[in-house]
């Protein structure tokens, strides 16, 4: 059985970029607004960390969509998606939450960066301009209720791209309730990782609050990270039949087994922890430190999603 | 007397050797003109023509080989061997004879239907093994599976 | 004047998209789907006889020929297990895998945009094509594997039990007729005195993967060939 080619395979690796770039998107969000919210408030907008973030997070959705839509075997008709919805279809509730968490997104964004939209609006595009400009104003005033309801979205995105998976009853690997929850999480460390990286590409200061700030709420993450893996693959195996089949044949040997014991454990949990570890809280924090740190991550997470994937999809009941 | 015993025994040796050779099977084919393969074809010219991959040189088939000894062929009391749906033998005996040589391991690998009709169907209700090419070599799905039909029908 | 005028235009636009989006929204296909579902008189079932079975694939053929399915794709496979027993005494047991017609469809239920559906008239889950967008998630969904993508169409294709090319036109299912043994026996399950269900009410019957839930109406007459299995 190859890893990438086997009977019963449906979903293929676009899928697995998909799910990345969406969970990506979504903790970028998150994170951009944490540290606005706690550490940056109205300096936010010339954070090279939350600028990063909001580059990220709209392109990371688009593009996600965008391999979605070409994944489609009639691209041309993705606009049915759009028009007809079906409440009992994970796919339709995630897409009306895809396109509300855009919505949100432009608007949060939007409203972090009114004072550099309304100086470059100001006096061009003449009524359009100006209209622009009364809009953002109007976003400003409810930046409390766009930043809540952005969070919202954002992690319901992020389990979104989980509970995706876990309504395919035919799979155990995947019909798994604690399987929303790690790509919540895992979605949203890949997020902060990204948002680290990006900022440390925009010159952000490697050993400046936003990164203390993040490697803060790192650590913690990749320990429940960690729980959540053992209780899925714990829960298993415990279970017995085919879900313990499926568990060991994912874990067990092969090229899945390599991925997820070197690229998702090692890689992705176990170097980022100890990096963590051994960067002492007064230690300076440099450029190659925080940008391959969130690599790791990164890179463990994309793993992760395709790991689950196609593991998921290797052993039916 | 010394010479006449030795010329009796040269003829006796002769006679001997001469016995042993027309009682061997294999070697009877070959000393008695009356049982090959062109003494059948003086009269079955047409149908009795062997070609395809039985006829190959190498395996070098005799009539003799599968339908057996002429005997009184083709008087009456004649015990040659015929095959398919109308012969007098048994369906084991007339697949016995391509069990010879065909293993029905191999014939198990190459298409499932051999193993349940091993004792059931004489193989020639199937296969044909005169003509250039046997029927059955090239079927397609649907005609594979009418020629399942064509015996498995329950009457309505 | 000018703002009244304004402001009808801008009524008439909103009430012609309105109305365009929602004549777009109904599937002409479940619009049946209004009749009161208690009321149906029919519900289609099929029971397949393993013993009588005999691997010849008629069916598969009759399928693909009446419902035009390509070359690569099929609606209806069956599976052989075996050879059982030693040389020359051997059999082979014969499992047909084909659309389920679960009461709870899996399918149905993931399928963004409705495609998917079960036609409340004859409990036949069925494919909406014109609505499929091709997204794959009910042949993920599907715990038997029956769904796939029809090449030339590009949408997910399945055994209606010949909805559209047969019952249509008052015939049984293609792979029915065709059927040697008469190992196939469709019917109507709220029919007492069909064939279907008298065979149902003389013969124990299995359906696979019940324990997930999704009420199969693909019933199967287990072989008592071969070896027990465990």
């Amino acid at each position: 059985m190859s890893a990438f080619h086997f009977e019963g395979l449906v979903w293929h690796w676009p899928i697995a970029i998909y799910l990345f770039l969406a969970g990506l998107s979504a903790g970028a969000v998150f994170f951009a607004i944490m540290l606005k919210h706690f550490k940056l408030a109205s300096e936010a907008y010339h954070s090279p960390f939350v600028q990063a973030a909001a580059i990220i997070a709209p392109l990371a959705v688009f593009g996600g969509l965008g391999i979605l839509v070409i994944d489609l075997t009639k691209p041309l008709d993705f606009w049915k998606i759009l028009v007809f919805y079906n409440t009992t279809s994970v796919m339709s509730m995630g897409v009306l939450v895809l396109m509300a968490y855009q919505v949100a997104l432009f608007a949060w964004i939007g409203c972090i960066f009114h004072q550099g939209l309304t100086r470059l609006l100001d006096g061009r595009f003449g009524a359009i301009g100006r209209l622009s400009t009364r809009f953002i104003q109007m976003l400003v005033r409810q930046e409390a209720a766009i930043t809540g309801i952005l969070v919202i979205l954002s992690i319901s995105l992020g389990a979104y791209t989980g509970f995706l998976l876990s309504a395919l009853i035919g799979f155990p690997l995947l019909n798994n309730p604690v399987l929303p929850l790690l790509f919540l999480i895992s979605g949203l460390s890949s997020g902060a990782a990204a948002t680290l990286l990006g900022g440390v590409l925009l010159r952000g200061n490697p050993n400046g609050i936003e990164v203390r700030f993040i490697h803060g709420i790192e650590i913690p993450m990749i320990l429940v990270e960690i729980g959540l893996l053992f209780t899925f693959f714990a829960g298993l195996i415990l279970s017995g039949g085919q879900s313990q089949v499926a568990a060991l044949n994912a874990l067990g040997y092969g090229f899945w087994g390599w991925i997820f014991w070197g690229g998702v454990i090692g890689i992705g949990l176990t170097l980022p922890l100890a990096f963590n570890l051994w960067m002492k809280v007064s230690a300076d924090r440099k450029f190659t430190y925080v940008a391959v740190t969130a690599s790791f991550s990164l890179i463990g997470v994309f793993l992760l999603r395709n790991f689950i994937l196609y593991t998921g999809q290797m052993t039916g009941v | 007397m010394c010479q006449i015993s030795r010329s009796l025994s040269i003829v006796l040796t002769t006679l001997i050797t001469a016995s042993i050779f027309c009682t061997l099977p294999t070697i009877t084919l070959a000393a008695q003109t009356e049982n090959d393969t062109r003494t059948c074809l003086k009269c079955h010219k047409r149908n009795g023509q062997l070609h395809g991959v039985h006829a190959s040189t190498a395996l070098a088939i005799e009539c003799q080989d599968c339908h057996g000894d002429k005997g009184s062929h083709p008087k009456k009391g004649s015990s040659i061997n015929r095959f398919g749906a109308n012969s007098p033998m048994s369906v084991t005996q007339q697949v016995a004879v391509c069990l010879s040589c065909h293993d029905p391991q191999t014939l198990a690998n190459t298409e499932w239907t051999h193993n349940v009709h091993a004792t059931r169907v004489s193989c020639t209700l199937c296969h044909q093994l005169h003509p250039e090419y046997d029927p059955m070599l090239s079927l397609d799905s649907k005609q594979h599976s009418q020629l399942c039909v064509t015996c498995h029908q329950v009457k309505h | 004047m000018e703002t009244s005028k304004r402001q009808f235009l801008k009524g008439c636009g909103a009430l012609i998209a309105g109305i365009s989006v929602y004549t777009v929204t109904k599937s002409p296909l479940a619009e049946n789907a209004n009749t009161d579902a208690s009321q149906t008189e029919v519900k289609y079932a099929m029971v397949h006889d393993e013993n009588a079975c005999i691997g010849c694939n008629a069916c598969v053929e009759a399928c693909r020929e009446t419902n035009h399915v390509p070359d690569g794709v099929t609606r209806v496979k069956i599976e052989r297990t075996g050879p059982f027993g030693n040389y020359p005494n051997q059999s082979y047991r014969f499992n047909r895998v084909s659309c389920q017609h679960c009461e709870a469809a899996p399918c149905v239920r993931v399928c963004p945009t409705g495609a998917a559906y079960i036609d409340k008239d004859t409990g036949i889950v069925a494919v909406n094509s014109d609505r499929c967008v091709g997204c794959q998630y009910c042949i993920a969904a599907c715990p038997y594997q029956v769904r796939f993508i029809n090449p030339e169409t590009r949408t997910a294709d399945k055994c209606d039990f010949c909805q559209q090319t047969q019952l249509s036109k008052g015939l049984q299912p293609a792979c029915v007729l065709a059927c040697p043994t008469q190992a196939l026996t469709f019917g109507n399950l709220k029919d007492p005195d069909s064939a279907l269900v008298k065979l149902l009410k003389t013969k124990p019957t299995y359906r696979a993967k019940v324990d997930l839930g999704t009420r199969p109406k693909l019933f199967h007459i287990q072989t008592i060939d071969g070896e027990v299995m465990l």
